[in-house]
């Protein structure tokens, strides 16, 4: 489509907080109370976060910007660095459709301005907004909703451009500099889905959303970049997308938005999200087995989804991204949360045995696409019983029962948990409940809290 | 090809300077100083490097390593950032077959490090043989020679991952963190080419160049990726190198690609197809007694379309165009840093003669550096015409070699944009000492070159 870099650009520095909904600031608050908690808990739970913080807090620079969980102040392109990988580190961030990780990908570049800036909690939400929208238009309108057409992570190919719109929304950005700044922003795009299950995954969220603010910020300076970056030969359509792109639908940009439609999907388990299909069967059928030696064999059918096919995980993290691992927890446990992917809970003698036990069917019959997905499971007693389920919907996806917003608490409660005291974390939620009346203030006030290392 | 990234890593962590070659060596201390002395000459003849060092310099980092012309010290992450930012702008750094930007890439990962580090003048000079290297055989076993067939810009598809390979050696990785810096970098490659002509292409070097240093040093702290990144499923071959030959990866090691097949040393700042047609027009110049007679200009090139720009919308874009380059040889019978500056673009003689330029963009001509022919016809008022034909500019795989002190003489014109006689002299001597110099006289020469002007 001919100017399609600039009309959206036009498009997207024409939405203001005036165009922000009731309903879409209501999922934006919930949004930045999860997006928050994710990440402290991703600080301490796993070791990852704190390699990276220390490797950036050894570069010295500016203390401008919070770190979350690490008590140390850097730059804003620092801050959404580490903040991006520690908000992902669990896989506890809600999921979106089509599939992506676009809040650890966004709000930390929101978060990152907020010491810099005198944004105020309005604001920052639209940013957020205004970030999560373009890139569900382009998930969507590159048509790749089955990860077997999937080539790259998501969040690494979609992540610069939306960040650099999130950032140009609170750095005031006219449409011009936002073309440069999509057009800098793109030519970082890119990850590798071999690094599933490694420490690397993190940075895809962290260092794409850092890069995406540093091109708001260079274009800001006046740095200049293809003007059509988005449509021009050898772009990013042409480069990314080159089977199947409807680029026209990029500028169905704007209200009701795309975080209240289709709407995202809270996590209940800190784990990649196709196994939570197979936890919320696992689950169900764990009050049956009275006890779990007395299982014989256990049969999963899913659809064909490869980088999560893994029989004996070489991590606790690893476990996050195995359909085995993940069923095996909720059958042995009945419960699946953050130690279940402890390093001590993969390698106890329970959990050898019983993935053993497992055969994994994939069936090219069944989508691949989270809304149209579900597995079967079938666990076979050495009596001979059978007890079998099937998982449409995990709870709290679009085909599966609500969660309660007092069920949703309860997540960021447990996650506020692990670094903080019941005032502090107490503080934070009152302050997230009302984050669109925040004045600046308010917001530093939230992130100081958030960046203690333990309170 | 199963345990293939163990095995690369082993060879190139087994690859010390005792495997240096006489003739290695040489070659490594041409590309030092052409490469140090372009980004001197590119940190003051192009606005962007300004723009960049001066959003780094906000962050305020620690003061560790330094940055060519600007006479600031930054994080060694930052500056490998701006000084392969500055070492491209002038797309003024040899050229490599298959065609890429190494001495960018890889060159500032070493310099950031030798302010920090112990490393010597022969350990610097294997660092860049092997990052070189390794950037060669990855171009090489892809079989993407074809511009055409080029979907990213090759420096940002393999600089992350050699700029690791040559920061590796410095920092002494075994094999295993050698594998994981791998698993890192991989997950930061790529780089549009649509950004070509732009401001944004200079950091298409410059940050592949940081970002390989970041993952080595993120690696060397124990941070873990993919250890088989290279041939994964959805690892870096089956993502941007389906063809991928394997077994001559394993070829790495002397007698080393920078001597065989080498690189061409450029003699004008500008993308390497152009160097064609600025020879080709050089040539028909001689035989031309008054250019504001030329009618008419046609141009036979092989189908680069990004590089036929018959209008450049600013000086900068002016360097990827066949139309603008072919103008300024023609006009001015040279073209050297000034022809791509706005003030040349837009003048009013340079606009009339861009009218009268043809381009034909023929599919039968390989659209391969090494065996790239252009033909110019110039046709006169008068009805004469004047025809010539480059199938390699001087300096090139098939061009005529260079004179002896030609290349000598590029270098101090290029540092002599920031620098005094007596500076530039010394970076000279030191450049041609590299292998025998201590880490005290590689600190003298990143100071001096550090310097705005002397």
């Amino acid at each position: 489509m001919k100017h399609l870099t600039k009309k959206l650009s036009k498009l997207i520095t024409s939405i203001s907080s005036k165009d922000i909904t009731e309903a879409s600031i209501i999922k934006a608050r919930q949004l930045l109370l999860d997006g928050i908690s994710v990440a402290v808990a991703g600080t301490i739970q796993e070791t990852a976060p704190s390699i990276l913080a220390d490797h950036i807090r050894d570069q010295g620079a500016k203390p401008l910007s919070s770190v979350i969980g690490f008590g140390f102040k850097t730059t804003p392109v620092n801050a959404a660095y580490i903040n991006g990988s520690s908000m992902h580190v669990l896989d506890y961030e809600p999921m979106w459709a089509p599939a992506n990780h676009a809040l650890s990908t966004n709000l930390p570049t929101v978060l990152a301005l907020v010491e810099t800036t005198d944004v105020n909690g309005l604001d920052a939400l639209t940013a957020l907004i205004k970030g999560i929208e373009i890139q569900g238009w382009i998930r969507e309108a590159s048509r790749q909703y089955d990860p077997g057409k999937l080539k790259m992570h998501p969040p690494g190919l979609t992540a610069p451009l939306s960040s650099a719109v999130a950032a140009s929304h609170i750095l005031g950005l006219d449409a011009e500099t936002l073309q440069n700044a999509i057009g800098l922003a793109v030519s970082r795009a890119g990850t590798s889905l071999a690094n599933v299950g490694t420490m690397a995954k993190m940075t895809h969220c962290g260092l794409s959303g850092a890069m995406g603010l540093d091109a708001a910020q260079m274009a800001q300076r006046g740095f200049t970049s293809n003007p059509d970056a988005l449509e021009a030969q050898r772009g990013y359509i042409d480069m990314f997308f080159k089977d199947e792109f409807y680029g026209s639908e990029l500028l169905n940009f704007g209200p009701p938005f795309r975080i209240v439609e289709p709407g995202y999907a809270l996590k209940m388990f800190p784990s990649q999200y196709a196994t939570h299909f197979v936890i919320s069967a696992g689950l169900a059928l764990h009050p049956k087995i009275d006890d779990s030696n007395n299982i014989d064999k256990v049969k999963l059918t899913s659809p064909e989804m490869g980088y999560i096919d893994r029989s004996h995980p070489e991590s606790g993290l690893a476990g996050k991204f195995s359909f085995q691992y993940t069923c095996c927890a909720a059958l042995l446990d009945g419960v699946v949360n953050m130690a279940t992917f402890e390093d001590s809970r993969r390698f106890a003698p329970d959990m050898e045995k019983m993935l053993n036990k497992i055969e994994l069917c994939m069936s090219q019959t069944i989508p691949g696409k989270f809304q149209d997905m579900y597995v079967d499971l079938e666990v076979r007693m050495k009596d001979g019983t059978k007890h079998t389920t099937r998982c449409r919907g995990p709870r709290g996806s679009w085909n599966g029962d609500p969660v309660s917003v007092e069920e949703h608490l309860q997540k960021v409660r447990s996650c506020l948990d692990t670094r903080l005291n019941q005032s502090a974390r107490e503080r934070i939620i009152e302050l997230g409940n009302n984050f669109e009346m925040l004045t600046n203030t308010d917001m530093r006030e939230l992130l100081s809290i958030a960046s203690n290392s333990s309170l | 090809m199963e345990g293939f990234t163990k095995k690369i890593s082993e060879i190139i962590v087994q690859t010390t300077s005792v495997a240096m070659t006489t003739q290695a060596i040489q070659k490594a201390r041409q590309l030092f100083l052409d490469g140090i002395a372009v980004a001197v000459a590119g940190s003051i003849k192009e606005a962007p490097p300004s723009i960049l060092a001066n959003h780094i310099k906000s962050k305020g980092s620690r003061e560790q390593a330094s940055v060519i012309g600007f006479d600031f010290k930054t994080h060694v992450v930052d500056a490998a950032y701006i000084n392969g930012a500055s070492m491209h702008v002038l797309d003024y750094e040899p050229m490599w077959s298959p065609a890429n930007h190494a001495v960018s890439t890889n060159l500032p990962a070493i310099l950031s490090l030798i302010e920090t580090h112990e490393v010597n003048g022969l350990e610097a000079a294997t660092a860049l043989v092997k990052g070189t290297e390794t950037q060669g055989w990855l171009r090489q076993c892809s079989g993407d020679f074809d511009a055409k067939k080029v979907k990213n810009h090759p420096p940002g598809l393999v600089g992350p991952i050699s700029s690791c390979v040559a920061a590796g050696h410095i920092l002494q990785f075994d094999t295993e963190t050698q594998r994981h810096a791998f698993g890192i970098a991989a997950s930061r490659c790529g780089a549009l080419n649509a950004n070509a002509g732009t401001m944004v292409k200079m950091t298409h070097c410059g940050l592949a160049v940081s970002l390989g240093l970041d993952a080595a040093l993120l690696a060397s702290k124990n941070f873990t990726a993919n250890p088989d990144i290279f041939e994964a499923d959805n690892g870096y071959v089956q993502l941007y190198m389906p063809n991928f030959d394997y077994k001559k990866m394993l070829n790495f090691g002397a007698p080393f690609r920078l001597v065989d097949p080498g690189y061409s040393i450029k003699m004008f700042p500008s993308q390497f197809g152009t160097h064609f047609v600025i020879t080709a027009a050089l040539d028909a110049r001689k035989k031309i007694d008054d250019v504001s007679k030329i009618k008419q200009i046609k141009l036979t090139t092989p189908v680069m379309t990004y590089v036929d720009r018959p209008k450049p919308h600013q000086g900068l874009a002016g360097k990827f165009s066949f139309q603008y380059t072919c103008c300024a040889a023609l006009l001015d019978g040279e073209v050297v840093i000034d022809t791509f500056e706005d003030a040349r673009r837009f003048a009013p003689d340079m606009e009339a003669m861009l009218e009268k330029v043809k381009v034909i963009q023929d599919p039968n001509r390989p659209a391969r550096f090494e065996e790239e022919v252009v033909d110019l016809e110039v046709l006169l008022e008068d009805g004469t015409t004047v025809v010539s034909r480059c199938d390699g500019p001087r300096g090139s795989w098939h061009g005529k070699p260079l004179e002896p002190g030609e290349h000598e003489a590029k270098a101090r014109m290029c540092l002599g944009c920031r620098l005094n006689d007596r500076d530039t002299d010394r970076v000279v001597e030191l450049a041609y000492n590299l292998e025998c110099l201590e880490n005290t006289d590689l600190c003298e020469m990143l100071s001096i070159i550090s310097k705005t002007k002397s």
